[in-house]
C-alpha cells in the first residue's frame, strides 16, 4: 500500500504528533500565527533540477582569463552568451543563450544568480547528494523529512508538488497536496542510451531495443552513437512542453488567496556526460525547456497579482566538472550556479565568490569549487521571505548550520 | 530517499519473498500490472491469466521492438510515480540478490535520480530472463 500519499493515514499521524508532547509549542504556535498573517500571503516555489545542471554553460564565466583554455570546446556557444554585466563584477558572467526569459528578468532585477554555491556533501553521487538536496542534512541518508517540509511544519496551508508522489524536500509532519497531469510521461532519449547499456551483453533485447528506438524517437541515429549518448532527442524528465504547462499550473494554484504557500517542481534531465555542445543536444533543449518554464511561471503570478510577494529558487544537487570529458560533455563535479527570481528578490546581480577555474583552483583538482554553502542562500529565503525564525533554521530545518550565515537576497 | 521499509510490506503481505519474479511482488507497492518469465506466474498467487501485452511468454511476441517499447513505456510512468518513494539501489539487491548482474547494478547506481533507477531496475534483464 503507498505510505507516503495515502490522505486518511497522513492526518492520522498528524493527529497523534499534534497531541503528543507538544503543548509547551502550542502557546508559542498561536502567537505565531498572530503576526504570520503577514507572511500567509508570501509564496514560494523550490525548482529542482535533477542530474547535476552543469552550470558553466548555464551560467558560464566568461570574463575569467582561464575560462576559454579550461572549457575547451565547451566554451563555445552557437549564439553569443548573454551579458550579466553589473558594477561589481566587470562582465564576468553570462548566461546561457538559451536563457533568454531569465536574462531579461535579470535586466529588470528580478533575478539574482548564485554561483560557485554547492551542497557540504561532495561525493558526487546523485542519490546521496539529491539526499543531501532534499532533507537538509550536511550528510546523506540521516533525515527522512526534508528542510521545507519541516519549514512548513507549521504554516496554515498544504504544500503542494507537482508531481506523482510527494519529493522528499517537502515530507514532514505538513500536509502536503500532489498535482499531476493527466498525460503519462513518456521514455526519454537519456534513459533509452542507459538502457541500451545495460542490455549490451544481450543482443536480442540490444536489437529489439534499437529497433524500437528508431521507430518511437525523434532523430533516429546509429546504434553505437546512441550508447555515447550522442542522440538528440527529448530531454528525460517531463514529456517535452511538461515542464512549462506544469509551470503555469503552479502560477494558478499559487495565486489563489487560499492556494498553497509552498510548491516544489522538478526538472530532471541535467545529467550530460556526452554532446553537451550539440545546440540541439539534451542540455540546449533543457535550457530552453527550463527558461520557458521560469518565464510561464512569473506570468502566471504576475497575472494573479502575485509576482510581488513570491520568491523562487532553482538549484541542482552538484555542478559539473571544469573540463570537458571524452564524449564532449562533463562528469559529476561539485560547486555550481542557483537561480533566485521573483519580486522581493535584489535582483540584477551575481552573489558569491568567485575561487577561478586555473587547475590549481579547482576542487580535487576537477571541480568548480564550493565557495557558498546552498544552506546559505535557502535560510536567507526561508528567513527573509517565509519569517522562519533563525533558531528554527538552525536548530530544525537545517540541523547542525548553525555556522551558515544566511545570504540576504531579498530587498527590505 | 529511503532503502524500501521492508517491515510494511511484509506486515501486509505476510511473507516478502526474495529473488521475486517481480522487483515488486511482496513489496506491497503496485505497479498496475506485473512482469511474466518464461511461462512462470508472479509470485502473488493468481488463477491462469493471460500475460498483460507485452508480456506474452513467447520469445517471439516479448522480444519485438514493440513489446520491448511497451515495456520501456510502462516502466517509465510505474517509475515517475514510485521513483522518489522506492529506493531501486536496496530493492534491486532484495529482489535479485545474487542474480543481479553487473551491467544492471551500474546502470542503477550511474542513474541520474530515483525514477530513472527505478525504470532500469523494471526493465533490468535479469527480470526478463529467467
Amino acid at each position: 500500500m503507498p505510505s507516503r500519499i495515502d490522505l486518511p493515514r497522513r492526518r492520522l499521524l498528524r493527529a497523534a504528533l499534534g497531541s503528543a508532547a507538544l503543548a509547551p509549542l502550542a502557546s508559542l504556535r498561536f502567537a505565531q500565527a498572530a503576526t504570520a498573517g503577514a507572511a500567509s500571503d508570501r509564496r514560494f516555489v523550490f525548482v529542482i533540477l535533477r542530474g547535476g545542471l552543469d552550470s558553466l554553460s548555464a551560467v558560464p564565466a566568461v570574463g575569467d582569463p582561464d575560462f576559454a583554455v579550461a572549457r575547451g570546446v565547451l566554451a563555445q556557444f552557437a549564439a553569443p552568451p548573454l551579458p550579466l554585466d553589473s558594477a561589481s563584477d566587470g562582465g564576468l558572467f553570462a548566461l546561457h543563450p538559451n536563457l533568454a526569459a531569465l536574462h531579461a528578468m535579470y535586466g529588470r532585477g528580478e533575478l539574482a544568480v548564485v554561483h560557485a554555491v554547492g551542497l557540504p556533501y561532495r561525493q558526487r553521487s546523485h542519490f546521496d547528494a539529491q539526499q543531501v538536496l532534499e532533507s537538509g542534512s550536511p550528510r546523506p541518508y540521516e533525515l527522512s523529512t526534508g528542510w521545507l517540509g519541516r519549514a512548513q511544519s507549521r504554516s496554515a496551508s498544504a504544500s503542494l508538488a507537482l508531481a506523482t508522489a510527494v519529493p522528499l524536500v517537502l515530507r514532514g509532519p505538513g500536509s502536503v497536496d500532489t498535482w499531476a497531469p493527466s498525460a503519462l510521461p513518456d521514455p526519454g532519449a537519456d534513459l533509452v542510451a542507459r538502457l541500451a547499456r545495460m542490455y549490451a551483453a544481450d543482443p536480442a533485447l540490444a536489437n529489439a531495443l534499437e529497433r524500437a528506438r528508431v521507430l518511437h524517437l525523434d532523430g533516429a541515429m546509429p546504434a553505437d552513437a546512441m550508447r555515447a549518448g550522442m542522440s538528440d532527442g527529448p530531454p528525460a524528465g517531463p514529456a517535452r512542453g511538461g515542464f512549462v504547462a506544469l509551470a503555469r499550473r503552479a502560477a494558478e494554484f499559487l495565486v489563489q488567496p487560499a492556494g498553497p504557500q509552498v510548491a516544489v517542481l522538478d526538472l530532471g534531465g541535467w545529467d550530460t556526460h556526452a554532446n553537451q555542445a550539440n545546440p540541439n543536444g539534451p542540455l540546449a533543449n533543457n535550457l530552453r525547456q527550463l527558461d520557458a518554464g521560469l518565464a510561464a511561471l512569473r506570468e502566471g503570478l504576475v497575472a494573479g497579482n502575485a509576482w510581488r510577494r513570491s520568491v523562487i529558487v532553482v538549484a541542482t544537487e552538484f555542478g559539473r566538472e571544469v573540463a570537458v570529458n571524452g564524449t564532449l560533455g562533463t562528469d559529476h563535479g561539485s560547486g555550481g550556479a542557483a537561480f533566485v527570481l521573483g519580486g522581493p528578490v535584489r535582483g540584477g546581480r551575481v552573489f558569491g565568490e568567485w575561487p577561478g577555474l586555473a587547475q590549481r583552483e579547482r576542487y580535487e583538482g576537477r571541480d568548480l569549487r564550493t565557495t557558498t554553502d546552498l544552506r546559505a542562500v535557502l535560510k536567507g529565503v526561508l528567513a527573509d521571505h517565509l519569517q522562519v525564525p533563525g533558531a528554527r533554521l538552525d536548530n530544525e530545518v537545517f540541523p547542525g548550520s548553525e555556522a551558515v550565515k544566511p545570504l540576504a537576497l531579498l530587498r527590505g | 530517499m529511503l532503502p524500501l521499509p521492508l517491515g510494511e510490506g511484509r506486515g501486509r503481505s505476510g511473507a516478502f519473498k526474495p529473488h521475486a519474479a517481480s522487483p515488486l511482488s511482496g513489496t506491497g507497492l503496485q505497479a498496475g500490472t506485473r512482469t511474466a518469465s518464461e511461462g512462470r506466474e508472479a509470485t502473488r498467487s493468481e488463477p491462469n491469466r493471460r500475460p498483460p501485452a507485452g508480456w506474452s511468454d513467447r520469445a517471439d511476441d516479448w522480444l519485438g521492438p514493440d513489446a520491448v517499447w511497451k515495456r520501456v513505456e510502462w516502466a517509465t510512468r510505474a517509475a515517475d510515480r514510485l521513483g522518489a518513494i522506492v529506493d531501486a539501489r536496496a530493492l534491486a539487491a532484495q529482489s535479485l540478490g545474487p542474480l543481479l548482474g553487473g551491467a544492471t547494478r551500474l546502470q542503477i547506481e550511474r542513474a541520474a535520480d530515483g525514477p530513472q533507477a527505478l525504470a532500469l531496475l523494471l526493465l533490468a534483464p535479469e527480470f526478463q530472463r529467467r
